[in-house]
């Protein structure tokens, strides 16, 4: 029997955004505080518009100069804790954000998990101070509708302050607005290639055929949330495997696939790179960017390329600089869209220079 | 989300979505002495450092007649107002979003359905997407890099005769990124993390009137850029993710804590208040291994695998070389060959409380200037698959230089490769209230009674300490490889020894430093399903304990010494 596992859908962060108020209602009224225009100041207040990640800080109840009366036990912060994150998710999943199609601040259904992962009691930095106290979590997500599992969504974290008695003084979250839509794929199963050789510089992120049970045995299926500024329109799963203390990630769905580059010199002196795809439909679009740290304010960032993908034929050339370079892929068949950045140190040496010729 | 800057009374406030950190500024705005100073910057409202900053510039000229040097001298040129004409009227530079509208941007995004499935012919139409992936590519709303920059053009020329070069021009530039895991900060691919680059660019002005063919002539051999470190992450009280079990005792201690210190032990009291007092600070520094025996690594566990060298947390306060003239090893006067530092990590702690993984540094501030050959992927299946990603394993020094003997088969610095020959000299000490922001001629001057009289200077820091990270960077205009003899067996019998000579090389004094940047995690520690040479086993991603060789903690502490290279 093919056993299954689900790609879960993303709403566009805009409508948070564009409701950024109503958020801010929802958590303040989690947090027991009126919501006024008026007491906006002490609050500050943010919802990244790609990813969605949200912050809020009550500004002047963080790092503050006097000793606050903080909770006496951790367990009586997570109480707190817990507390604020059913209120959260009850007023962000009322009618207010129903009739507005708003997804929920933090996940609420059957098919999500929210695990506690640390109680931290945090003192002042520059002061003789206790604090607040801190509380961590992380998202999980069901593996498919059979199986009782739930599935680490790498990259979720959700943190709440605690200050003064049982005030939240700081929220922040590494979560992204989804109905927890979700369609259910074959899980492709893998083992890893043997490469031997080192020129191809197969590295990264691959993706292998085999169901070798002993190979699979070794790997983590893990759901991944993209970075703060970075697009996401799907949570695709992904195998991640360990050697040593080496992980490697290669895509767990016929969704997902990952981007890796190798890296050569040419004879003109130029770096050339190429981009590997691997997993997806194969059939792709790219787009490549790129901006150098060291001249970012001066040239900001810059398209080098773009493309339609051809496996061994994707490729870029790059002249003498350090970047930081940037590839867009778009899968033309699912929709799915992933982000993969690199540094590239690239000083290629031309015939008969030598690097004594580079006087000032 | 836009970056927001608050001035009051000496103090600016940067801001960005996640970031915070304060400068120093005068009423009006503009920077004062010292240039751009950091201070209390937090990430996500994590602390990261209490101050960095950048002290000065020491230029070491040298003077020439008829051909032969006749004087060499080091000048400091402070970074401050008497010495630099600050550009812009002293007002830093923002990298903010520009003037294209993001919210025209999103609503393109949104037109375009990007969170809906494609209907078919939407689906072939790559040119389209394409589209779609340059909206995406937009530093308006793709805001995730943020910056602040000063430029200072030196008031005087040069006070040398017939010197080629007439001043020089300096770029600080501070860049902070988002908090995402690509680039890749370490080669397990599996740590989110925001990156500070603390950049400084260096231009020096030709003199238009410097005649090389002059009886006297003055040339500029290197120029030596000092940072200062203050980092200061949190140091919890209480964390259930290190400490021991939530248990009633524990409870008890805490209660004391949060009341003012009362109903505790005398030694859990002593405790709280060093931690409050002093926001102690771990460091460890280590030395990337060349190659790796996966077999013997997975036994002894990965620190011991890909360190050749690691003292994790220092004992004592330390001074190091980092680099030496662009090469990752160098002989003392003695002839004895020792292998430089390759990366600094640095956390809060307190004793062995949280002592974050290595590899790994989940809650850590951590820097690599170089990486060792450890990391590359090779024939071996067992070797890392991200090792080859160009941030581990290319460098800015000319492959032509790499793939000389004299190089030993190193992999090469993270360094620009305008200005490749670089040295990096580093110091770790105590924080005291006789702590001055000034450097010496020598780096390692500055520390000289931690070096000449260990027994009552040296300090001991492995329990946790509020300690300084001195950090200096000297761009060389030459290195010369040291010839040697070889054995040439092609050669006639009894005559098959060749001596190579010795070669000089020629880099820029232009450039920029610390391209390769820092790295601020604050993540939970990980564990994976790890395949070792004793079969499938969950495990950490590295070390969670303290970890001390070639030489044993015991060695260390009976040797007692400031400078503390490790031989080749």
């Amino acid at each position: 029997m093919k056993e299954l596992i689900r790609v879960y859908s993303l709403e566009d962060p805009i409508i948070w955004d564009e409701n950024k108020q109503l958020l801010l209602k929802a958590i303040l009224k989690a947090i027991n505080m009126p919501f006024s225009m008026g007491v906006k100041k002490e609050f500050a207040f943010q919802v990244n518009p790609v990813s969605g990640w949200v912050n809020f800080e009550w500004q002047n109840q963080l790092w503050t100069s006097f000793q606050k009366r903080v909770l006496k036990t951790p367990q009586e912060a997570k109480k707190v804790a817990d507390t604020f994150l059913r209120s959260l998710i009850k007023e962000s999943a009322g009618k207010e954000f129903s009739s507005k199609k708003i997804p929920p601040i933090l996940p609420h259904s059957i098919h999500t998990k929210i695990v506690h992962k640390s109680t931290r009691l945090v003192p002042h930095q520059d002061r003789f101070l206790i604090d607040h106290w801190m509380v961590s979590y992380a998202v999980q997500l069901k593996k498919n509708s059979t199986d009782t599992e739930f599935i680490e969504l790498e990259g979720s974290t959700i943190t709440i302050r605690i200050g003064f008695n049982d005030n939240i003084i700081g929220f922040s979250s590494q979560w992204r607005p989804s109905f927890l839509q979700s369609e259910e794929e074959e899980l492709v199963h893998h083992h890893e290639e043997e490469h031997s050789d080192d020129e191809t510089h197969d590295h990264d992120e691959t993706q292998s055929t085999s169901s070798d049970q002993e190979e699979h045995e070794e790997q983590t299926i893990i759901f991944e949330l993209a970075g703060e500024s970075e697009f996401q329109n799907r949570i695709v799963p992904y195998y991640k495997s360990a050697e040593s203390h080496h992980s490697s990630y290669s895509p767990a769905s016929s969704t997902a696939f990952v981007i890796s580059l190798s890296e050569n010199y040419t004879l003109s002196g130029e770096k050339e790179i190429s981009i590997q795809i691997n997993g997806g439909s194969g059939d792709f679009a790219y787009s490549v960017h790129a901006f150098k740290p060291d001249e970012v304010f001066e040239e900001g960032h810059f398209k080098i390329a773009d493309g339609i993908y051809r496996e061994g034929d994707s490729k870029i050339y790059l002249p003498k600089a350090i970047y930081n370079l940037i590839i867009w892929v778009a899968d033309v068949q699912t929709g799915f869209i992933r982000k993969y950045e690199q540094s590239i140190y690239s000083f290629p040496i031309t015939d008969g220079e030598t690097p004594s010729e580079s006087i000032v | 989300m836009k970056l927001r800057l608050k001035v009051s009374s000496n103090m600016a406030i940067f801001k960005t979505s996640r970031w915070y950190m304060e400068y120093d500024a005068e009423k009006d705005g503009s920077l004062p002495d010292g240039g751009i100073i950091l201070r209390n910057v937090r990430h996500d409202n994590y602390n990261l450092a209490k101050e960095i900053r950048v002290i000065g510039f020491w230029i070491e000229f040298e003077t020439f007649t008829n051909g032969k040097s006749t004087a060499k001298q080091h000048k400091f040129f402070a970074l401050n107002k008497a010495t630099f004409t600050y550009g812009n009227q002293g007002k830093p530079l923002l990298l903010d979003e520009r003037s294209d509208s993001a919210l025209k941007k999103i609503k393109d995004l949104k037109s375009k359905k990007l969170y809906d499935k494609q209907d078919k012919n939407q689906k072939k139409k790559y040119d389209s997407y394409i589209n779609i992936l340059d909206n995406l590519q937009n530093f308006s709303k793709y805001h995730f890099i943020k910056g602040i920059q000063e430029k200072y053009l030196l008031k005087s020329t040069f006070d040398f005769e017939n010197c080629e070069f007439s001043g020089v021009n300096i770029t600080q530039t501070y860049l902070f990124t988002d908090y995402q895991d690509r680039p890749a900060h370490e080669p397990s691919g599996a740590l989110k993390a925001a990156r500070l680059f603390p950049l400084v660019k260096t231009e020096f002005t030709k003199n238009q009137d410097f005649k090389p063919k002059e009886q006297k002539v003055t040339r500029i051999n290197s120029i030596r850029i000092d940072y200062k470190f203050h980092p200061a992450l949190d140091t919890y009280l209480f964390d259930s993710d290190t400490q021991e079990k939530i248990n009633q005792a524990n409870n008890q201690k805490l209660e004391g804590m949060v009341n003012g210190l009362s109903g505790i032990s005398k030694d859990e009291k002593a405790e709280a208040l060093y931690i409050l007092k002093n926001k102690p600070q771990q460091a460890g520094v280590f030395i990337d291994e060349e190659s790796v025996d996966y077999p013997s690594g997975g036994l002894y566990g990965p620190q011991e695998a890909v360190f050749k060298a690691a003292e994790k947390p220092l004992v004592y306060e330390i001074g190091g070389v980092g680099l030496a003239k662009g090469m990752p090893a160098f002989s003392d006067k003695d002839q004895k060959a020792y292998k430089t530092w390759d990366n600094i990590h640095w956390w809060g702690g307190y004793k062995k409380t949280h002592i974050p993984s290595a590899p790994g540094a989940f809650h850590a501030l951590h820097l690599h200037w170089r990486w060792g050959g450890a990391v590359k992927k090779t024939s071996d299946p067992a070797s890392p698959k991200y090792g080859n990603d160009s941030q581990f394993s290319s460098s800015g020094v000319p492959s032509e230089v790499l793939k000389d003997k004299r190089y030993k088969g190193l992999l090469g610095p993270l360094v620009h490769p305008d200005c490749w020959i670089q040295s990096i000299r580093f110091a770790v000490v105590k924080h005291t209230d006789k702590t001055t922001n000034t450097t010496t001629k020598e780096f390692r001057d500055k520390f000289a009674d931690k070096i000449d009289t260990p027994s009552t200077n040296l300090k001991k820091i492995d329990q946790g300490d509020n300690i300084l990270l001195w950090y200096s960077i000297e761009i060389h205009k030459k290195v010369t490889l040291p010839g040697y003899t070889t054995e040439d067996i092609s050669l006639a019998p009894g005559n098959t020894r060749v001596n190579i000579p010795e070669k000089e090389l020629t880099g820029k004094l232009n450039g920029t430093v610390f391209i390769h940047g820092m790295f601020f995690a604050h993540e939970q520690e990980k564990t994976v399903k790890a395949k070792t040479f004793l079969g499938v086993k969950i495990e950490t991603t590295g070390s969670q304990t303290e970890e001390y060789f070639p030489n044993e903690k015991n060695t260390i502490i009976k040797e007692k010494k400031f400078i503390r290279d490790v031989e080749y």
